[in-house]
């Protein structure tokens, strides 16, 4: 995290210059960022079956 | 031979001014363009807005989201530019750091009354920046217009959303937007995508309001709790938050300075406004993560489809202070949080006796605060202006904080007293009998739904009281 310049200053900057380049933190965040991904994935299959399994239940309590 | 030489010499000279007067065309059409992509912000907040009100209101919130725009125009025009140029020290209006601020700058660059506000062929830049600071400054209007909705006095939020897009932001934007700022200068305070200086500013403001207007009637039960009051159209408010995003674009582009003119941080490349490097490449990765980023943290915290748009904005929100700087994995996690979190603010606000129709404080002024100081979090040691190194001020969480706090200052502060002053004249909130019929019916010469079942909802508003015409 923070700055990926060598020294507090823009001068000769030319390359790459996002937080964090070059560190430990890049691969960190690439991986929490997927991992956000797949936790959304796995919530969202879990509501959505949730859902349909009350609708189903209710359905088959009417009839 | 010296013919030769005299003849490439003047090729050399024609080529030099073509190749400058492409540049200057090129950077007038950019920030041109950048307008009518903000006029989409404002499509979609009376798309929005209209969706968000009843259908007894829907009109007269279209219109107070129409005036917003069209008061801030000449208000922007007569003292909005002025205020921004001639501020950024303090309030001494003395001459800035890179030497293009205060008051004998503010005149040339930005007195209504001067030669460059106005059609002018010298001058190809000023007519479009101000233009692109117009739009900035109908947004907070905007910003603010959503949270007030079904109850304010019209003549009131004109007022409020001059105040706050004339002054209110603009000091902020002096201070905390512009190179020779006090805050970046003294604290390293960054913004690039204005997360304090437009949306937090607006957020608060909105905020000092809504404590003085009141919650609407029915909103909260004698034993505080809240009820939901909904929209005659989610599709249009959905609808209207996209197109706000479509607009963003637009807002996120005219941050950026155009390399090559006199008037240019750099010769050939990209700058923010402190006139810091970036490139437009940068701000694609972090805008499309930032706004991917907040849908799908408001979807695993809410799975509404008004809170899920609502966090495609909070998401760019949230990423907007360090947009230029940011790796964009970590955009996109900056942006889940924000979204995610906005339920948690809500019903903070909600639990307080907060009534605020569209989540404005919430998504504007809370996840706004949170941009500001992800970015001291986040982006912290990376300089905030050009300079040598130990010689210009850092990014910094302290400085952030600072930041925040002076822009939560100028937005809750004159939103609150003057909303105060209306309230104590009877000025601010439109009378019960009113509210209760319905706005369109009392003050508007038109029906929103002519044909629908219930004529538009006037049938019943009609039933319930005595119409004002």
């Amino acid at each position: 995290m923070g700055s990926s310049l060598p020294e507090a200053s823009w001068n000769a900057i030319e390359g790459v210059y996002y937080t964090g380049a070059g560190g430990a933190w890049e691969p960190i965040w690439l991986f929490v960022s997927i991992g956000l991904c797949g936790l959304a994935l796995v919530l969202g299959i879990a509501h959505e079956r949730h859902a349909y399994k009350r609708i189903e239940t209710e359905r088959h309590g009417r009839t | 031979m010296e013919a030769e030489i005299a003849r490439l010499t003047e090729e050399l000279a024609a080529l030099t001014a073509a190749s400058g007067a492409t540049n200057t065309m090129f950077a007038e059409t950019y920030y041109y363009l950048s307008i009518p992509l903000m006029v989409l912000i404002h499509v979609g907040f009376l798309s929005y807005e209209m969706g968000a009100s009843r259908q007894k209101n829907v009109l007269a919130s279209g219109i107070k989201n129409i005036l917003a725009f069209a008061f801030l125009v000449p208000a922007f025009y007569y003292a909005g530019w002025f205020v921004y140029w001639a501020f950024p020290t303090g309030f001494s209006m003395s001459t800035g750091f890179f030497e293009i601020s205060g008051w004998d700058y503010a005149v040339a660059a930005a007195n209504p009354a001067g030669e460059v506000m106005g059609p002018n062929l010298a001058d190809n830049a000023t007519g479009v920046f101000w233009g692109a600071f117009t739009l900035f400054a109908a947004t907070t209007a905007s910003i603010m217009s959503g949270a007030v909705i079904e109850r304010i006095r019209l003549f009131a939020f004109i007022v409020l959303a001059i105040v706050l897009g004339t002054f209110a932001w603009v000091f902020a934007a002096a201070w905390g937007w512009h190179a020779d700022g006090w805050l970046v200068q003294r604290f390293g305070y960054h913004d690039f995508g204005a997360a304090g200086v437009v949306h937090m500013v607006a957020g608060f403001f909105a905020l000092g309001v809504l404590i003085n207007l009141g919650p609407r009637i029915g909103k909260f039960n004698p034993d505080g709790s809240a009820n939901h009051i909904a929209g005659h159209s989610m599709p249009m408010t959905l609808v209207g938050l996209m197109t706000i995003i479509a607009g963003f674009w637009g807002f996120l582009m005219a941050c950026a300075i155009v390399p090559g003119e006199a008037w240019s941080w750099s010769a050939t490349e990209f700058t923010s406004i402190y006139g810091t490097p970036m490139t437009l490449s940068a701000l694609t990765f972090n805008i499309l993560m930032g706004f991917a980023g907040g849908i799908i943290g408001a979807w695993v915290t809410t799975r509404d489809p008004f809170w899920m748009m609502s966090g495609a904005l909070a998401g760019i929100i949230s990423c907007a202070a360090g947009l230029d700087l940011y790796w964009p994995p970590l955009a996109f996690a900056i942006a889940f949080a924000g979204a995610a979190f906005m339920p948690v603010a809500a019903r903070f606000l909600e639990k307080r006796g907060i009534d605020d129709a569209v989540g404005a404080v919430t998504v504007h002024g809370v996840i706004g605060l949170w941009g500001v100081l992800a970015a001291g979090i986040f982006a912290a040691g990376y300089p905030a202006i050009q300079g040598d190194a130990g010689s210009v001020p850092v990014i910094s969480l302290t400085g952030q904080a600072i930041g925040a706090l002076v822009m939560i200052g100028c937005g809750f502060v004159p939103g609150y007293l003057l909303s105060l002053l209306l309230r104590m004249f009877g000025m601010l909130r439109v009378p019960e009998a009113a509210e209760i019929a319905g706005l369109d019916i009392v003050k508007v010469p038109a029906v929103a739904y002519p044909e629908s079942l219930n004529g538009g909802g006037r049938q019943a508003s009609l039933d319930t009281a005595s119409p004002a015409r």
